[in-house]
């Protein structure tokens, strides 16, 4: 039986090896395209592609993308980014939605010398140790205290509240940086409570809410869930106010959440279709994907899978090379390169520096309120 | 706590718990008669919503032709499910009927990724039924909230006159008992059990069409976390018991929301609590709150 | 010869394949290392599953949970200080946290402990409810484990989980641990102790009955599986190199289960082929996903199909071979333990049975009612009466598996009221049932070796390395000496080898007195041993318990119908009626006492209607 294994496993192998060719430059995607974070993962994907057929080559060499599914799954993403090293021989990665998937992922990279660039895995831990992994989007402690400040500067709201995804890793950290911040600028938080992921009904968390009697309550969750919430508060007649973060940007959260997540803000990068000035990369990139998708507004997720092919590229042309290694240190080195959402630079560990702006939805629409500088 | 606010915590309970109850009920009912633990009835209560989505959103369809036609095509989807998945493993061990269940819940819910995509879509909401009431002291309570309890416990009367005064009922009954001497009896065994597992389904639309009601948002998985709790609101009751699981569900609804509302600082344990629940109850008694006991025949 | 050549043969292999392992990483990328590792990991996964849920019958879903203990311990044990103090950015470490260190392999092993101690505080309780609630109780453990493990930020980081675990878990170590694992499975499995287990999963009641402890070996098994359950998960965290509680929710669980079911329920070997099938197909059907050219024909790329053609592949397997691909069988090399002929078979009696007022009452209804009754040594007492008479009440009062009312029991002097049964067995006491119980699956041989684990001394660990405790294989094949010499006696040594439930109705009959006598009891129960018989085969049995009381010793007590049997066979006769003890005396009197006649005539309209 075993030896049988063996010798399938070579056939396979020899069926899978793909040839080397230095006539293309390899661009690994991995993302999660099915399980429970596709949403996030195939609006990625679009952006990265969009990417990819308005710039097909780098340095007068075709650009193949290699796109692989990891479920939304820890074992499935480390499988993933193995494949492509290991069995497409990919010059660089991009991915992933989700940091959890982006860290397993993101073991393997660095030990096989591949860089990656993170889409919108915001988790400090994904960078953390890492020579290999970057990411086009700023980070959690940063946005944290983005809506902090904007909550208590901007708004002038004294007395905060957290409603918190317990068993999300993004949702915890938020959480927890806003209060902290928010307690640093002199604010009061009244209360703090929690669910888990999966779950559809607030109703408890947020009658507790209201008993609690906060100005303006931090939501740092999925926009999907998040709709829900904002319409079970309206249906409880909540009257305090709902900040969220860049995962509620979506256009769907308006079809979603209807009348009930009017007057909702939260941060995201500093991208918006409403955007009164935008740069020439996001105009362009605005314009094309009007093309493509006439139906579907592009929101920041799509931006930043473009952006990511858009550093690459950047990183590539500065290298001179799409050797791994010199691509990572190019990478290392971005600075103002202008993206869909915004200048980006990256720093010391590996994260991107750039604007944070404020979205809300006015009439309906979202709307791109303006930019926002953490205390932090 | 003030007395509106625990109220409010109250009402909030009763429409959780009737509607974890509504999808216990499904559930209950195919395993009560095919002793299968049907891992696939949230995918399948998931159809239900999306079929409504397709209706209401897609073609504009009146919201009550929506309904209708949810529940006919989910129930048409059940029957498929049984006939290909399920009725070939009559006789095997009753494992392989739920990894075939377990295939089937995979299948539907990648099936939906393909052809819905990830992304969740929203589901009209009737006005009238979530114009909130607001009483005098501040609690306030849908329209839905009353509707989702009154329809729960219509159904559950509906379904025990079928199963104990209708003859279709008595052959169920008599399947869950014996089903090789009710094949004897000339019962036609595999079109009860089509019909049962048919109004299984219908029951897992009218769950999902409620519950996307409720909560107004469909997705690929939306189904999971029912399923589960209504796997356990279903044992809570004793499983194959249709009033244990709507007592099961009432139960589960109200143990959810009252930890919270009494340690919000625990608010993250709040499934812990459930579960526990859940044991300590099997615990004192072994087949649920109204489960038939299970002696073993020496 | 067979055996040496087979223990050769194995030994190659292993050799082989280890040298394989070793020559790997030269031939096979990255990429397949890491699919070889994880076949190796949902191996040991499914074999621990597979002994809780397909060899000793428990529907477990908790397995993630477990595999979630073993994970973090381990990955906490190994991290290193800094890494541990640069992680924790939300809350701080428990600071006695901060600087435990232990070495890769110490980790494992106590991320198995840990996980079987978990398994054991699991199984104490629930291990009482049965079939599917036992399933949801295993399930919700292991919801609040994650839940606690999400929750108790200090120890495990929370959602944000663990990252940067060292990558220990080489091709070595997978394949090593598995080995190991299966060894001591397989050597468990072959053992007699092996077969108890099989035996409380096919008919719990028969092997209570076999004086087995049956609570006790599921809860063994169960931590045992646990200890399996852990050391997967901790070679899964040093493998993916990051976990999160949300890596063990119950689709984990599904997986698993799916393996074991694929691969044959109850199968070993099925479960290696089964986690080989899976694991292998998941990642090659990732070419469904991609961009394919087909005679010029450009597919795109669809998203998900992978999960959908996996699931119908799944389904399909399934329903054409519902027992999974290996179903109960096992691979072997036919490797047999040397049989040995051990003479001597001695029992010595001495045996008094006396029930002195036994009431026994379900809610009100009162099945027996002041039973009193002696029975001397030697003898070979009926006990009679109608339909609902309440005959097989007193044997199962008798047995241990009721508790009498009120009144007592003695049996060689000693009060055995209330005991249980497999302690009622210990004291000398062996039944047969109405219904036959046999243990279905298992050979002939097995079910009469079953019967003996109660008179073996070595204990259930020991038959993880035989090679080691050699008193194993020594007890073993003495067992299966004795037995092979019961079979012998009551003519069923031709059958050794079949299956319990392929013999012939009179056979199988004889089989279940074969295995109730293994336990070398001195006083033995047989409940309607004529049931069904026709009337040449009844004509034997009366020949045959006259020879069983003389050749064994026994005393024995018979519930029978036949009266022909009753008449003929018994010394002595006792008549009950609606729980009432009515009659008792010699067969001569029994027949021509007026009671006993009313109460078969007055009862014979209602035949039928009571059971």
């Amino acid at each position: 039986m075993r030896k049988f294994t063996a010798a399938l496993m070579l056939v396979l192998m020899l069926c899978t090896a793909a040839l080397a060719d230095d006539d293309v430059i390899k661009i690994g995607v991995f993302n999660c395209l099915t399980g429970q974070n596709a949403f996030g993962g195939q609006l990625e994907l679009e952006g990265t592609q969009l990417a990819h057929s308005l710039n097909p080559e780098i340095l007068g060499k075709k650009v193949e993308l290699i796109i692989v599914d990891n479920k939304s799954d820890k074992v499935e993403a480390a499988n993933a980014v193995t494949r492509l090293i290991e069995n497409d021989k990919v010059n660089a990665i991009i991915g992933t939605y989700g940091s959890s998937l982006a860290m397993a992922g993101g073991e393997v990279a660095e030990k096989a010398g591949v860089p990656v660039i993170g889409t919108s895995c915001t988790n400090p831990l994904v960078t953390q140790d890492k020579k290999f992994y970057f990411r086009v989007c700023f980070i959690d402690p940063f946005q944290g205290a983005g809506a902090a400040t904007y909550a208590f500067r901007n708004l002038g709201l004294k007395r905060a509240a957290t409603l918190v995804d317990m068993s999300n890793d993004y949702s915890v950290g938020l959480g927890k940086f806003f209060r902290d911040s928010y307690k640093k600028m002199g604010g009061q938080i009244v209360a703090s409570l929690f669910y888990q992921s999966g779950d559809t009904d607030f109703t408890a968390q947020l009658t507790a809410l209201i008993d609690a009697k906060p100005d303006i309550v931090f939501l740092p969750a999925y926009f999907a869930e998040g709709a829900i919430v904002l319409k079970q508060a309206k249906e409880l007649g909540a009257d305090f106010k709902f900040i969220g973060a860049d995962a509620m940007d979506n256009p769907e959260i308006v079809t979603l959440g209807g009348d009930a997540v009017e007057g909702f803000m939260h941060t995201t990068f500093a991208y918006d279709p409403s955007m009164p000035e935008m740069n020439e990369t996001a105009k362009a990139f605005t314009e094309e994907w009007n093309k493509i998708h006439p139906d579907k507004a592009p929101n920041v997720n799509c931006a930043l899978g473009y952006d990511c092919y858009i550093m690459l590229k950047d990183a590539i042309e500065r290298a001179g090379s799409a050797e791994p290694a010199k691509i990572r240190d190019a990478l290392e080195t971005t600075k103002d390169l202008p993206t869909v959402t915004g200048m980006t630079t990256i720093n010391a560990t590996h994260d991107a520096e750039k604007d944070m702006g404020i979205v809300e939805i006015r009439g309906g629409k979202k709307t791109f309120v303006g930019i926002v500088v953490p205390e932090v | 706590m003030e007395l509106n606010i625990f109220v409010q915590h109250f009402i909030n309970a009763l429409s959780l718990g009737s509607l974890y109850g509504l999808v216990a009920v499904g559930y209950t009912m195919v395993y009560g008669i095919l002793r299968l633990i049907n891992f696939a009835h949230g995918d399948i209560f998931m159809l239900g919503a999306y079929f409504v989505y397709f209706a209401t959103i897609v073609y504009k369809l009146p919201w009550a032709v929506g309904v209708v036609l949810a529940i006919i095509g989910t129930t048409i989807c059940g029957l498929l499910v049984d006939r290909v998945a399920y009725k070939p493993l009559r006789e095997a061990p009753r494992i392989s009927a739920l990894i075939s269940a377990i295939g089937v819940s995979f299948f539907i819910e990648n099936f939906a990724v393909v052809v819905f995509t990830g992304m969740p879509r929203p589901v009209v909401q009737p006005p009238i039924l979530m114009k909130p009431i607001e009483f005098s002291n501040g609690v306030r309570l849908i329209p839905l909230g009353i509707l989702v309890p009154v329809v729960a416990f219509l159904l559950v009367g509906a379904l025990l006159w079928l199963l104990y005064k209708t003859k279709p009922g008595l052959a169920m009954r008599a399947i869950s008992f014996d089903i090789e001497t009710t094949r004897m009896m000339g019962v036609s065994v595999n079109k009860i059990i089509a019909l049962a597992f048919g109004l299984g389904s219908a029951l897992a639309a009218v769950a999902g069409i409620m519950w996307a009601l409720r909560y107004p948002r469909v997705e690929p998985f939306m189904g999971m976390t029912p399923g589960i709790k209504a796997f356990i609101a279903a044992v809570f009751g004793g499983i194959g018991s249709v009033p244990g699981a709507m007592i099961g569900g009432l139960i589960l609804g109200f143990v959810e929301i009252m930890s919270v509302a009494f340690f919000p600082t625990l608010s993250g344990y709040k499934d812990a609590f459930a579960f526990l629940l859940l044991i300590m109850i099997l615990l004192f008694r072994p087949t649920g709150l109204l489960g038939e006991k299970l002696e073993d025949k020496i | 010869m067979k055996s040496v050549r087979n223990l050769i043969l194995t030994i190659i292999f292993v050799i082989l394949f280890a040298v394989f392992l070793e020559k790997a990483p030269e031939f096979l990328n990255g990429y397949w290392q890491r699919i070889l590792n994880l076949i190796a990991i949902n191996a040991i996964l499914a074999l621990s599953l597979n002994l809780i849920y397909g060899i000793t019958g428990m529907f477990s879903l908790g397995h993630a949970g477990f595999m979630a203990i073993g994970a973090y311990v381990s990955a906490l044990l190994v991290l290193s200080p800094a890494q541990k103090s640069a992680m924790w950015i939300l809350e701080d470490i428990y600071p006695f946290l901060l600087n435990v260190n232990a070495p890769f392999v110490v980790s494992l092993i106590l991320a198995g402990l840990a996980a079987a101690f978990f398994g054991l505080l699991v199984a104490l309780p629930v291990l009482r409810l049965g079939g599917d609630y036992l399933g949801i109780a295993t399930l919700g453990f292991a919801e609040i484990i994650r839940i606690l493990i999400t929750n108790m930020a200090p120890l495990t980081n929370g959602s944000l989980g663990l990252k940067g675990i060292p990558a220990y878990t080489t091709l070595f170590m997978s394949w090593g641990c598995l080995g190991i694992v299966l060894l001591c499975t397989v050597c468990m499995l072959k053992s007699n102790f092996g077969g108890v287990l099989r035996a409380v999963r096919d008919d719990e009641v028969a092997a209570k009955m076999m004086g087995i402890n049956t609570f006790k070996i599921k809860v063994l098994a169960f931590t045992l599986g646990c200890f399996g359950g852990g050391l997967g998960g901790a070679l899964m965290g040093n493998l993916i190199t990051t976990i999160d509680p949300k890596m063990f929710m119950i689709t984990q669980t599904y997986n698993i289960l799916m393996i074991i079911v694929v691969g044959g329920l109850g199968s070993v070997t099925g479960s290696i082929i089964g986690s080989f099938l899976v694991t292998t197909m998941l990642e090659w059907l990732r070419f469904v996903e991609n961009p394919i050219t087909i005679f010029n024909i450009n597919i795109p790329g669809i998203p998900g199909m992978r999960m959908v053609i996996f699931s119908l592949l799944l389904i399909m397997v399934i329903i054409f071979r519902r027992e999974g691909i290996m179903g109960m069988r096992e691979f072997s090399w036919d490797i047999f333990f040397p049989k040995r002929k051990i003479k001597d078979f001695e029992s010595k009696t001495e045996t008094v049975l006396e029930l002195q007022d036994v009431k026994l009452k379900f809610g009100g209804l009162s099945a027996i009612e002041n039973l009193n009754m002696k029975i001397r040594h030697w003898e070979i007492v009926g006990l009679i009466g109608p339909n609902g008479a309440g005959k097989t009440s007193a044997f199962n009062v008798i047995s241990g598996f009721y508790k009498p009312t009120s009144g007592t029991i003695k049996f060689l002097g000693k009060s055995i009221g209330g005991l249980s049964p497999d302690k009622v067995c210990q004291a000398g006491m062996s039944r047969t049932f109405q219904n036959i119980r046999l243990f279905g699956n298992e050979t002939v041989l097995q079910n009469v070796m079953i019967g003996s684990r109660i008179r073996q001394k070595y204990h259930w660990w020991m038959s993880l390395l035989p090679f080691v405790f050699t008193d194993v294989i020594k007890e073993d094949a003495e067992v299966r000496a004795q037995a092979m010499n019961l079979l012998d006696q009551l003519g069923l040594d031709a059958f050794a080898d079949e299956k319990a439930s392929s013999l012939p109705y009179g056979a199988q009959r004889r089989l279940e007195i074969a295995r109730a006598l293994a336990t070398k009891p001195r006083f033995l129960l047989l409940d309607e041993p004529a049931a069904g018989m026709n009337p040449q085969e009844s004509e034997e049995l009366m020949k045959f318990i006259r020879r069983l009381r003389d050749e064994f010793d026994l005393t024995i007590l018979l519930i029978e119908h036949d009266m022909k049997v009753v008449m003929n066979v018994c010394d002595y006769i006792h008549v009950l009626d609606q729980g009432v003890h009515i009659a008792e005396g010699t067969p001569e009197e029994i027949k021509s006492n007026p009671k006993v006649i009313e109460a078969y005539l007055g009862a014979g309209a209602s035949e039928g209607s009571a059971a």
